[in-house]
């Protein structure tokens, strides 16, 4: 069965399907604002640096346990580290999906504000229009819910070559053209300068903020695509060819340079039409803020920004969409491996995407929430991946499978240190970093609640009850994903 | 701005050289060890049919 799969045709279809999986809404939206929030230009050095210190090696885990399996995440940790393991493969695909339920709803925002944008500048409705669409009961959001995952859904319908391959050359490169667009706009507003000071100013004292590396590990954790699995599954369909290290570098360093791009895009024009303490709050404004309320409101203000909105917004939908590919065909992978038939694997999971993404896309509670809990999940997606590696023998994964017959160039033993002892630390310092904001700031008297957005509590039952159900149908997961 | 161009050189720099070494692997050809077909599928590592046994 798997012998027979299809495999990306090249090299660059592989590269810009790693590309679309990881340029996401996060390098757009939130990016710039965290970016500026923490120092600027001090926040991307930490920020580059836990590019190789998480992203990469994980990235690097996650291609070869795809390519060496040739399954989705479940099978992948079950043929790879025994059966008894599948439950690792269990829990990173379920986060994803639980990601990809409201993720679709995201990717419809963008969508339906494409469309807005295209019929006039928002300016001052802006906030009106935002809360009158999103999370307001209104049932807008889940159409564009449905139209996103429809869209999605009819890619991946055509197959690995002649839909995710074929989309992926057409989406990646219009997203960068249309981020270069947005950037050289912005650099050419008059006070843009400020922006661009304010984005690259290296104020060094920040570095002895733990918060500032913190944020920079967390950022870089969540917008390449580290531990979710995507890559996992995109790499199943890759060439025994193809190597390993130096694809998974380029994928992390085009994430990197598509967020620098979209913050020399955002910044400056926030900084360009407003003063100093009221751009800091613009950046401050939350993904949402920013994106749908402020981005429409300053276009509106710009000459040519009746262009340049659309532009941005359709950046914006690009992104969105090719993310969502990729996570619909880890849905569809999963069922795959249990052999099941892509078309009937594409409709369980496009009617299961559709209904669990409602909740989401008609109240912003339930966005929050889920976006609070499967956000900090991922970060134990990523330390699963690489306690793959460990299980496996880390030396001996870096050996036979990252430095394998296909690879550039051959990864040194600084690997093995970087997934046996940096990743867990890190970990564990993330960890203990949401959760401690949790308890301090986001929700102090009821931090253990089980039903609060924002909860240590809610991450622990949600993640509780998905382990316990892994671990009970552990065996019969590992027999089923590795038919 | 000195940060601006460092940041930018590391980032989209490494971005660049890295397509362009993966260009130059791909216009080479096969590297050494290249012999197996693309479809091929290793075999299963660690799993094994008592494995199976006992759900």
């Amino acid at each position: 069965m798997a012998a027979s799969r299809e495999l990306f045709t090249s090299r660059w279809a592989l590269v810009l399907a790693a590309l679309g999986m990881a340029v996401g809404t996060g390098n757009i939206w939130r990016f710039p604002r965290v970016a500026a929030a923490n120092g600027g230009g001090a926040f991307l050095i930490p920020w580059v640096a836990a590019l190789f210190l998480w992203s990469i090696p994980i990235l690097m885990v996650e291609f070869a346990l795809g390519k060496r399996s040739r399954r989705g995440p479940i099978g992948a940790f079950a043929v790879m580290l025994g059966p008894g393991k599948a439950w690792m493969g269990g829990f990173v695909g379920i986060c994803t999906l639980a990601i990809m339920f409201y993720y679709s709803v995201v990717a419809g925002w963008c969508l339906r504000y494409f469309f807005l944008t295209l019929q006039g500048p928002l300016a001052e409705d802006a906030e009106v229009v935002w809360t009158a669409f999103a999370g307001s009961g209104s049932w807008w959001p889940v159409l564009f819910h449905g139209l996103a995952l429809a869209l999605g859904l009819g890619i991946i319908s055509r197959g690995v070559v002649g839909g995710i391959e074929k989309a992926n050359r057409i989406l990646i490169p219009a997203l960068f053209v249309l981020l270069v667009v947005a950037a050289a706009r912005a650099v050419t507003l008059p006070g843009a300068g400020r922006g661009l000071e304010f984005l690259f100013h290296a104020d060094l004292s920040r570095l002895s903020d733990v918060k500032v590396w913190l944020e920079a590990l967390t950022q870089s954790a969540w917008s390449t695509g580290a531990g979710w699995g995507l890559i996992l599954t995109y790499a199943s369909y890759m060439r025994r060819r193809d190597g390993v290290a130096l694809n998974s570098i380029i994928a992390g360093l085009g994430n990197n340079s598509a967020s620098l791009l979209a913050a020399i895009a955002i910044v400056p024009t926030v900084f360009a039409f407003l003063p100093g303490e009221e751009a800091m709050e613009v950046m401050n404004a939350g993904n949402n803020g920013l994106a749908f309320i402020w981005i429409p409101r300053l276009f509106a203000d710009m000459p040519g920004g009746r262009v340049f909105a659309p532009v941005f917004f359709l950046a914006l939908a690009v992104a969105a969409l090719s993310s969502l590919i990729a996570m619909l065909e880890l849905g569809v992978r999963l069922l795959m491996d249990g052999g099941m038939s892509r078309r009937r694997g594409i409709i369980l999971v496009g009617l299961v995407a559709f209904l669990m993404g409602i909740p989401s896309a008609l109240s912003m509670a339930v966005f929050n929430n889920q976006d609070w809990v499967w956000g900090v999940g991922l970060l134990i997606s990523g330390l699963l991946v690489a306690v793959a590696a460990l299980c496996y023998g880390v030396d001996r994964f870096r050996r036979e499978c990252i430095n394998d017959s296909g690879t550039d160039f051959k990864v040194g033993p600084w690997l093995n240190v970087v997934l046996a002892v940096v990743i867990p630390l890190e970990f564990a310092a993330m960890l203990s970093w949401w959760f401690y904001q949790s308890i301090t700031s986001y929700d102090p008297a009821g931090w253990w609640q089980p039903f609060h957005v924002f909860s240590v509590g809610t991450c622990l039952a949600q993640w509780g009850m998905v382990l316990a159900l892994l671990f009970l149908f552990n065996s019969r997961l590992a027999r089923w994903s590795t038919r | 701005m000195v940060m601006m161009a460092v940041i930018l050189t590391l980032v989209w720099g490494g971005f660049a050289v890295s397509l362009g070494v993966a260009m130059i692997q791909e216009r080479r050809g096969r590297r050494p060890g290249n012999g197996q077909g693309d479809g091929a599928v290793p075999a299963p590592v660690r799993i094994m049919p008592q494995d199976h046994e006992g759900d």
